[in-house]
């Protein structure tokens, strides 16, 4: 990464705050010149992230004290747009507009014409339009970090009259913590599945003691807290995260708060997959792992036992188990403002994300299915349906997504951002391949995707989501992938494998779709090829 | 306050400074300064007083900033 930070202030202490990062300052107040001028330092190839977090009042200038129109904001929409239009490889952070309090309307900053609160309101509309139409834009709302922590700690007069720094040392840091959260999320880097436990983590109290209708779960006191912890972790099933349990309980009894509770949010059918005996978490971790075909090193383990949290951190060092908050009270905030950013950050959200829990249980339906019917038979049953999109813009947000998250069916375990996609289809010479899938189950949106270099015939990235692994749709992607290399007139195409630890389910892939190698090389990496001319059309 | 205290307090203050310019502590003394501390330019400056305002509660003022520049002076600032 190499990063250069642009401003209209003086942000010289965010250096310090992101450290390790390589970041580069632009000119001191010359934020507008930075964007539009073609040969300015944020232009240059090498850099891959622009941070441009500017000081709201300060690009407002007089018209900040109503004296005006806010002519630069406008100015500088213009040239952040423009900037992002023409370098679509780099990510760009910039901060929505957020006003200080000093309003010189007061409490007829409500009404009037000219309130600043209906100005920040009309930028940052214009701003959002501009962040929907450039993937590689990356918006940052900074009014929660001041909501929360409040502007007399964030701040400071004496260090803006001094030298135009306009926060604190504690601003700096939370504005360093937020950039990287939101950078990961961004670059979807995030886990997917959320273990929990139950007794004193999902209600209050002990099933096994209290009974279904016994524990804390209510409208009001501390049954609140877990009900509204609920709530935000039904939320958080709407963005993609899948929910587990993991709890030591007779299942029967735990079953039971599922059924006659009518203080619970969550619902059985909420819970991708369910633990719940006597056995250590550790184990029931790793098997939930199995079922659901994803890495430990996805989840994120939440239990209030210190002793069970210390047991999966040194069994499972990749499991992220975060401590558990003291008071029931804090169990929402702690959630929502520190679990989520953390560990669950997504700046985009697809329909896939929206309907994961769904597609989770579809496949149990499947996999009861298959346990019936041979293979031929079975896929016949399921009423498969595929289809296969080329280049398309407002698909490589899921695409991306897919490269970052898939391990296990990835011949070559590229990982791309958005921000590389963009630039493989602007150039012509690559083609992104997605395939949507459906059967009688369900709807299971993007499973598969193939990433071709049209000029030398080679398949780059060719990698399927777990979750229809054994039902041959890998098949027509491969076609299709062949198909487009014919039509560029290549004779013969290259496929590659690069083993990795997670990947080993796909080292004879290439082998048995018809290709040879042609080399093996010292890093364990093998080519191979296939002829595809029209003389031999290829089956799959 | 004692002259212990006193000594204590420039300690704390040499081991602040030099964590915050990256140097080693013994680069730096009670008599230590911007005017003869190379790493201690203006910028850093500015990190070490909001860095300084943070660790110890001291509410800097445009005052203090220009002129606690100095080990000795930042040091008779800790509470």
């Amino acid at each position: 990464m190499k990063a250069i930070l642009l401003s209209n202030i003086n942000m010289q202490p965010l250096v310090r705050a992101l450290r390790p990062w390589d970041i580069s300052v632009g000119t001191y107040n010359s934020l507008l010149a930075d964007l539009s001028t073609a040969g300015s330092p944020a232009a240059a190839a090498e850099v891959t992230h622009v941070f441009c977090l500017y000081d709201s009042d300060t690009l407002m200038g007089d018209a900040f004290y109503g004296d005006g129109p806010p002519e630069r904001c406008d100015m500088f929409l213009q040239a952040l747009d423009g900037f992002c239009a023409r370098h679509t490889d780099k990510v760009v952070v910039a901060n929505l507009f957020s006003f200080s309090s000093n309003r010189w309307l007061g409490f007829a900053d409500v009404l009037h014409a000219d309130s600043l609160r209906g100005r920040q309101a009309d930028l940052n509309a214009k701003l959002v339009a501009i962040g929907k139409s450039h993937p590689n834009l990356l918006l940052l709302d900074l009014d929660p970090l001041m909501r929360r922590h409040g502007e007399d700690a964030l701040i400071s007069n004496a260090f803006w009259y001094t030298a135009r720094i306009r926060y604190s040392a504690r601003m700096f840091e939370l504005l360093a913590q937020t950039i990287r959260q939101a950078i990961n999320a961004h670059a979807q880097r995030c886990k997917k599945v959320l273990i929990l436990d139950l007794d004193d983590t999902l209600w209050g109290g002990i099933v096994g003691e209290a009974g279904p209708l016994g524990v804390a779960l209510s409208e009001d006191g501390t049954g609140l807290c877990y009900r509204d912890f609920q709530r935000c972790i039904k939320a958080a099933t709407r963005t993609g995260i899948l929910l587990a349990i993991a709890s030591k309980n007779n299942e029967a009894d735990a079953m039971e708060v599922f059924a006659e509770n009518k203080m619970m949010v969550l619902r059985r059918e909420d819970f991708a997959a369910l633990a719940i005996n006597w056995r250590p978490k550790v184990e029931n971790i790793v098997e939930i792992a199995n079922e659901l075909n994803l890495g430990t090193d996805s989840f994120v383990f939440i239990d209030d036992n210190p002793v069970e949290r210390d047991a999966v951190r040194k069994a499972l060092p990749d499991v992220a188990v975060p401590d558990f908050p003291a008071r029931p009270e804090e169990l929402a905030t702690w959630f929502t403002q520190k679990i989520v950013p953390e560990y669950f950050g997504k700046y985009a959200i697809s329909d896939e994300d929206a309907a994961k829990t769904e597609q989770y249980r579809a496949n149990r339906a499947r996999q009861q299915l298959a346990a019936s019917f041979d293979l031929d038979a079975y896929l016949g049953e399921l009423g498969i349906e595929c289809s296969i999109s080329v280049n398309k813009d407002d698909r490589l947000t899921r695409a991306a997504q897919m490269t970052q998250k898939t391990n296990q069916f990835n011949l070559t375990t590229r990982r791309y951002e958005v921000t590389d996609l963009a630039r493989f289809v602007r150039s012509h010479e690559h083609a992104v391949l997605m395939l949507d899938y459906k059967d009688r189950f369900g709807d299971e949106g993007a499973v598969a995707l193939a990433i071709v270099d049209l000029a030398e015939g080679r398949i780059d990235t060719f990698l399927e989501s777990c979750r229809v692994i054994g039902r041959r749709v890998e098949d027509r992607l491969l076609d299709k992938a062949i198909e487009l290399c014919r039509g560029h007139g290549h004779q013969r195409i290259i496929g590659e494998y690069i083993p990795t630890r997670k990947n080993q389910m796909v080292a004879q892939f290439y082998d048995s779709h018809g290709f040879v190698t042609l080399s093996k090389h010292e890093d364990g990496r093998i080519t191979y090829e296939k002829a595809i001319d029209d003389r031999r059309p290829e089956a799959g | 306050m004692t002259d212990d205290q006193k000594q204590d307090k420039i300690q704390t203050t040499v081991r602040f400074i030099a964590s915050t310019l990256d140097i080693p502590e013994d680069e730096l003394g009670p008599d230590s300064s911007m005017d003869n501390t190379p790493a201690w330019d203006s910028s850093e400056h500015m990190n070490i007083c909001l860095l300084f305002e943070q660790k110890f509660g001291v509410p800097m003022n445009m005052d203090i900033i220009i002129s606690a520049t100095s080990i000795r002076a930042l040091a008779a600032l800790i509470p």
